[in-house]
Order: structure tokens, then sequence, then C-alpha cells
């Protein structure tokens, strides 16, 4: 039988004390968080007052491709002796904990992990990290919020509601630690450009740290380099919609159980009309990407695309891992996803050594050239909590460390582990073991990163072709206009109401609704909150345009 | 003439041969795509899209995986731990209410009894359970999977039912021999009430065996947490196992996986249903006729 965790002593006051919570918070249905009441206190005007951490990029390391402010660096091998960053250790010897989501499997725990116990060992402090599954995070969130029981460091979701009140009850205000040139006391946050601060700012302050992705998240077809090869088609590049139609149907092979596309690539036709990236704002007035009339050439094409049968028929009863192994296997040739998926997949590999990806740039619809989205900037940002017992320079010297760049020894340590165990090194290139994959998933990630490195140990062919693909769609990129702006609705009902309108969307691609029920459903979307957005972020952005 | 008339013509039985047998095939199948799929190789596993019904080789990287690192092993134990321990005292603790509750003369068997109705029409919701969870000191405990859910007030009041309708002459004459209400209880009422017992423990056992919520809420320390939400995390996670943001190196595939965690799952409760299939008709019965 396992050891169990020491159960406390339950008196009968504290038993009785509990009840009687529960039914206080039963019977007047508010949870105990009096002190994050919504003071109103978020507006722009004060959150644009905030001077901006200084970037000041670490010239340390240096990459093979250059990095421009939208391009990433591109490595073509791990450099042979990486730089020992960071001398001291930024813990202060006590417990810092923690609270994430974790993208993969549950981790041993610290006192089962090497991994773990080397982190505790360089951080000088131990880490205690409560996880969740990315599913349950929110609902954990939520409770432990509500509960009273925040951790030293939190992930937050960026789906909170009521987030500047939330930060603003429970969480230190870093302004002062980090605004301007403050931030350079930490070397690797300066390092972080300075568009992704822009998603830690609230209340007129800056209330966390950013975990940056951006550029890594854009998503664009990827495609099986090695399967089309077969077919005798190199690097393709259609001119149109009517070309990539064709192209799709080229290399469709149902009898083969063989698809072009893993799922109907709306947002990538989108992207072919200049669709916006999410929300885009001209003369203060702001749309969204659901309401521009080229949504329905867009529904539309897919339809089309759809009943010229280059979907996997399963596509919409498929989960993402579920199309990951038809991209592996070669079932589907064709992914729209982005720069992060494109190492995965060669991290998943079962096709051999032949086994090749690339990414295809947008055309316009009808010929000339389209508009890529920009991805999100921001994974989460992670707050510090100001019941902890640590001092915020001890938290920010944490996040710092977690922030060390490709390229460094800590960066190496903390997403490799030691070597030996975790990775062998062929050439100066680690390539993890699977030990590795299951101990160093610990989610260090999440509570500050550097911007990823195009990379692939082993592979320089991958960083050269990433870099290349970036530097052709970098100076198209369509940048979501709402970023940075806060909307209290968006917050509450953004993510419904969107995937109430993704339904829609895939009935009108499968052909069982008209493309034209698409506007009822935009005006739907509109009334129940879509309005309401569109007047938060335009007063939001007024208050800016007035600084 | 008359055995001509009740025996089924041979036609009439082959399509209820082949009726039964598409339902079977319907019940079992999916159970031997589970198995074969987290038993077959990453290759064909990817060229079918997901799902295979005869693997063409065995291999056990994904159980492997699975059990790597000891976290599965050691879920798997307080699994165990928290269904026999939580099956018995919830048992326990149910029967004793509902032999109470069954009892004429007890004077305070009308309130009580509303107050487990009360718990049946209301549920107190998550943030005020995980309030009383924590007043009371058991978060990060494992008792916190047990104790806010040992008594059901719908087992309760089954077993009530039950009690309730053993002949009252057995209890008097009992009673008359010089037993107290315990000995009455232990004696004689629990050995005449084995069928609704095993039923009502199968349901708790159920119950204890895929809870996984409330570990996720109560539980910060990821070493207590049972199997189910361990596995919950390989499942429902819409990534690939163990990979970071970065993406790491050549696993089992995620199929396999989640098939073999599928496995893994449901065996040890499946092997807990032949042992109480005798008594499972007559204790479901229970409830339904008597009031």
């Amino acid at each position: 039988m396992p050891s169990m965790p020491p159960m406390q002593r339950i008196s009968r006051r504290t038993f009785l004390g509990g009840g009687l919570t529960a039914a206080a918070v039963t019977v007047t249905g508010a949870p105990l968080l009096t002190a994050c009441g919504s003071s109103g206190a978020d507006t722009s005007a004060a959150n644009l007052a905030v001077t901006l951490p200084t970037y000041k990029r670490y010239a340390g390391v240096a990459p093979d491709l250059p990095a421009t402010d939208r391009v990433l660096a591109g490595f073509l091998r791990y450099p042979a002796h990486p730089v020992r960053a960071i001398s001291e250790k930024p813990g202060d010897g006590k417990p810092i904990s923690f609270l994430t989501n974790i993208p993969g499997a549950i981790p041993p725990a610290a006192g089962r992990n090497p991994f773990w116990q080397a982190v505790n060992e360089r951080l000088g402090s131990p880490l205690t990290i409560s996880m969740a599954s990315n599913d349950d995070y929110p609902k954990k969130f939520a409770t432990q919020v509500a509960g009273g029981d925040l951790p030293d460091l939190v992930n937050i979701p960026p789906t909170t509601v009521e987030l500047p009140a939330l930060l603003k009850a429970k969480c230190h205000d870093l302004t002062r630690y980090l605004s301007g040139d403050a931030v350079a006391k930490y070397p690797f946050l300066a390092n972080i450009p300075t568009e992704y601060w822009k998603g830690c700012v609230f209340n007129g302050g800056i209330y966390g740290v950013p975990v940056p992705r951006g550029m890594s998240r854009t998503s664009l077809p990827l495609y099986r380099v090695d399967l089309l090869a077969a077919k005798g088609i190199k690097r393709p590049a259609p001119a149109s919609f009517a070309e990539f139609l064709d192209l799709c149907k080229e290399v469709n092979d149902p009898k083969r159980h063989r698809w072009a596309w893993t799922k109907p690539p709306t947002d990538y036709v989108r992207q072919m009309l200049g669709i916006a990236n999410n929300w885009a704002q001209h003369g203060g007035k702001f749309t969204s990407k659901y309401e521009q009339e080229a949504n329905l050439e867009a529904l539309e094409a897919t339809r089309r695309m759809v009943a010229a049968g280059v979907v996997n028929p399963d596509a919409f009863s498929a989960d993402a891992s579920a199309r990951k192994q038809w991209f592996n296997g070669g079932v589907a040739v064709f992914d729209l996803d982005s720069f992060v998926a494109w190492n995965q997949y060669y991290a998943t590999n079962t096709a051999g050594d032949a086994f090749a990806v690339d990414m295809l740039d947008v055309p316009g619809y009808s010929g000339g050239q389209g508009k890529p989205w920009m991805g999100a900037a921001l994974n989460n940002i992670t707050a510090f909590a100001k019941s902890a017992k640590h001092s915020v320079e001890t938290m920010l010297a944490v996040a710092n460390w977690m922030a060390a760049p490709f390229g460094t020894e800590e960066y190496l340590f903390r997403k490799y582990g030691l070597a030996g165990r975790h990775y062998t090194l062929e050439g100066t290139d680690p390539v993890p073991t699977k030990t590795g994959v299951v101990e160093t998933g610990i989610g260090l990630q999440y509570v500050c990163d550097a911007d990823m490195a195009l990379y692939w140990a082993g592979k320089p062919d991958v960083a050269k072709r990433q870099h290349a693909i970036q530097q052709t769609i970098a100076p198209r990129l369509l940048f979501d206009d709402s970023y940075g702006l806060y909307s209290e609705t968006m917050s509450r009902k953004y993510a419904q109401l969107s995937a109430v309108l993704l339904d829609v969307e895939n009935q009108i691609v499968q052909g069982r609704r008209p493309v034209s029920s698409w506007k009822d459903a935009v005006k739907s979307f509109l009334s129940q909150g879509g309005e309401q957005m569109r007047t938060e972020l335009a007063k939001a952005h007024a208050d800016a345009a007035r600084r | 003439m008359s055995r001509r008339r009740d025996a089924p013509s041979w036609p009439m039985r082959a399509f209820k041969g082949l009726v039964l047998l598409v339902f079977c095939a319907l019940v079992v199948l999916p159970f031997v795509g589970v198995v074969s799929t987290s038993v077959a190789p990453d290759r064909q596993i990817n060229e079918a899209g997901g799902l295979v019904l005869l693997p063409d080789s065995v291999h056990l990287d994904a159980y492997r995986s699975l059990f790597a690192g000891g976290v599965v092993t050691r879920a798997l134990g307080i699994s165990v731990f928290v269904t026999v321990v939580g099956t018995f005292a919830s048992l326990t603790v149910s029967a004793l209410l509902a032999y109470a509750l069954s009892r004429p003369h007890f004077s305070a068997r009308r309130p009580l009894l509303l107050v487990v109705l009360f718990s049946m029409l209301f549920s107190p919701g998550m943030i005020p359970l995980y309030l009383v969870v924590k007043q009371v000191g058991l978060l990060d405990s494992v008792w916190a999977l047990i104790v806010p859910t040992m008594v059901s007030g719908f087992n309760v009041i089954v077993l009530r039912s039950f009690f309730a309708g053993l002949p009252g002459e057995i209890i008097e004459s009992a009673r008359i021999d010089g037993a107290g209400e315990l000995r009455i209880f232990g004696s004689i009422v629990l050995p005449l009430s084995r069928a609704v017992l095993s039923v009502i423990g199968l349901f708790y056992a159920v119950g204890y065996w895929n809870a996984f919520f409330n570990a996720m809420l109560y539980l910060n320390d990821s070493t207590a947490w049972p199997l189910q939400l361990v596995l919950r995390t390989y499942v429902v996670n819409d990534t690939q196992l163990g990979s970071a943001d970065l993406g790491t190196e050549q696993l089992p595939p995620q199929a396999a996986i989640q098939m073999a965690i599928l496995v893994v799952s449901i065996v040890p409760i499946l092997l807990v249903y032949p042992f109480l299939q005798r008594h499972f008709t007559k204790g479901v019965l229970t409830g339904a006729v008597k009031g």
C-alpha cells in the first residue's frame, strides 16, 4: 500500500466551521473572494502610462540564422560550449510553490525525479509544483482562487474572468521592478521583446511575466515533403485558391487511404482572403474576423474542398492527436498547424529517415499574396502572489533563470535535463532519452520562457526551412489588433461564442447548412456579446489613443 | 401440434441468433479494438488512422511507457486503497444509518430521513465543497477522496427499504432472546442482506474507482493522485505524450497509450463483477419494488 500524506486532526469545531462556511457560500452564492470585486480600475489610459521593460537582446549566444523583430533565431546545431549565464542561485532557500497546467503525462514526483531534484539544487529553493491537465486547469485555478489558496507563482489562464480585479487583489504589482531600464537587473527578462510585455499590463501596472509564443504559434499548412516528392511535386507554391485546390486534388488518393487534409483549412482560406486575425481596428472601430463579408467566400471555398473529397471524412469527429497520427502515418498530406507542431512531428515521426515537413506560404485568393496571421503573443502570464513568503526580487530572479535563452547552459539543462540520463550528445546536439522526456515535463516552461529558437537536434535542414518560410511571410503578417486591450465581455464569453460559430462553420462546410446561414450566426454572436466586446475594445483603444 | 407451436422454427432461431450475435459484436468489438490497439505496432496504428482490430504483431511499449517512472503504479495503489477502504467505510456508515432509519421506534427517524433526502435533492456545488474540505483540514490528504463522498443518499434509501422489509418477527425474537440492537444488526440483519450489500458495495466501489474530479481539486501533490486522474491527463490532454513546447523524441503513439490506459483502468473493476453477479438481480430489484 502506498504511503499516504498525513491527515490533519479534525476537531468538532473545525468540522462545524467548514459546514458553516459552505452553508454561507451556498446560501449567498458568493465565493469568499471578497477582495476581488471588480473595481473597474483597468483603464487602458492607466495601462498605457506604464513604461514597458526596455528590450535588450542577449548577445552571449550568436545564432546561425539571425532573428529580426518577427523572425525567430535559428541554430543548425547546439553550441559546443554553452555559456553558463547565471552564476548565483536565484532562490532564497525556502520552498517556492507553483500552480500550472502541464501538456503531457504526469512526471515522477520530486523524490523520484533526478531532474526535478537538480532543478531544486540549481534554483537554491525546492520547487513544489501543483499540476493539472490542460483541460482541468481552469477549474482547478478558479477553485483555488475562490478558496484563497494561491501558490507563490501562478500560471494565469488567458480566459480568466475579471482578471484585472483578481491580479490587483491577489498579486504583486511588478512595475517598479521591471518598468523601463529597471528590468536590466534581470537580463533574460530584458531579453523578452517589448511586444510580449503588453499582455502583462493591467490596472496601470505590470502584473506578471510573459511566457512568449508569437511567431512560433503562427499556423500555416504543414505538408509532408516526402509524400509530395513521391508524386513528383517539389516546393509547391500555389498562386491562388484554384491552384491550391488543384494541388489538393492531385495528392488526394482515398482509394489508398490517403487524403490531402487532416481537417478543413477554413482559416487558411480566410488568410488568402485577407480576413482579420481575430479583431481588426480601423479608425478606432473594431471588426471581428467573423463578421467580414469575405467569410461567405471562405466558407463556400472550404465547402467545395470538402465536397471534392480532399478532407479526411473523419475530420469532424477526430481530435488533434488523431489528426497528428494521420499526418505522421501518411493518411493525410497537409495539416494546418504551427512551428511548434512542426517540431513535434519530427519528435513522433514513425515514417523513417525520409520523413520531412515544410510549410506553404499564403497566396491571395485570386492571385497575388495572402495575409498570414501572426500567432497569439502569449501562452500565459505568470503572476506572483502577495501571500508568497518570498521577496519579489527572488521570484523575479527565478523567472529570469527560467527565461535564459537557447545556447546557454541553463536552457540546455531546463529543456533537456542531465547529460547521460536525460539526453545523449550526438556531436554537440542533445538527443533526449525516453527517461528525459518523462522526467523533464514538469511545466517549467510556464513559469517564464525565452522566445522559441528554430532548431531540431541532428537536422539542420529543419531550422533552415523554418527560417526561410518565416522570412518570406514576416513582412505580410497580420496582427490581432485586440492584443493588449482588455475587454471584460471578451474574457467571459469569447471562447463560448466562438465555439458556437465553429459548430455552424463545420455544418456549413459539410453541406448541412447553406452558406447564407453564417450571417444569422454572426448576428447572434454580435447580439450575445460581440457588440459589447467591440464597444469595450473601442473604448480601450480610444483611451490609449488619448495618451 | 403444441410442441410445434412452442418451438420456434429454425429460420426464426437463426434470426434470433444473428441478432444476438450482432449485439454481442457491438459490445465485444470495441473492447477488442481497445486491447488490440494498445499492443499494435505504431506504424500500423498511424496507417489505420487510430484504431486497429487485428495487430500485425504484439508490442508492449505502451504498457512499458505507462508503468515507467512509477507514477501509474503508485496511482494504482492509491486507487485500490481508496476503493477498498472507501467502499468498506461507505457500506458501514450507510448500513448503520439505513438500519436506524428503518426502525419504527427510532424517534429521530423522520428528521434524519429528511436530511438524507435533502442531500439527494440539493448539491452543495464545487466551491462550497472545496471550502469545507479545506476548513476540516483534508486538503492534500488522500482522505479527501473518501470522506466527502462517503454517504450516498440514494444508497441509504435503497438499504433502508430492504431493512424495512425484513420480517419483524425475526428481529423481535432476537430481542426476546436478549440481543441488543448492534447484535441484532450484526448477527441477523447483515447476514440476511448480503445481496443488497453486494450491489450497494459495487455502486460505491465503482464510484470510488472512477472518481477523478475531487482528486484534481483537493490534491495538489500529484504523488497522491488516483489512477483515473493520472490516466485522464494522458487521454484528455490533446497533445503528444511528454512533449513540452519544443517537442522531443519518438514515443509510442498516443492512441496506443490511450488504449493501454483504458485497459488498465477497466480490468480491475471488471474483475469484481463475476463475484457479485449472483446477487445483482435480487439486490437491484430491492429498491424497485419496495417503498
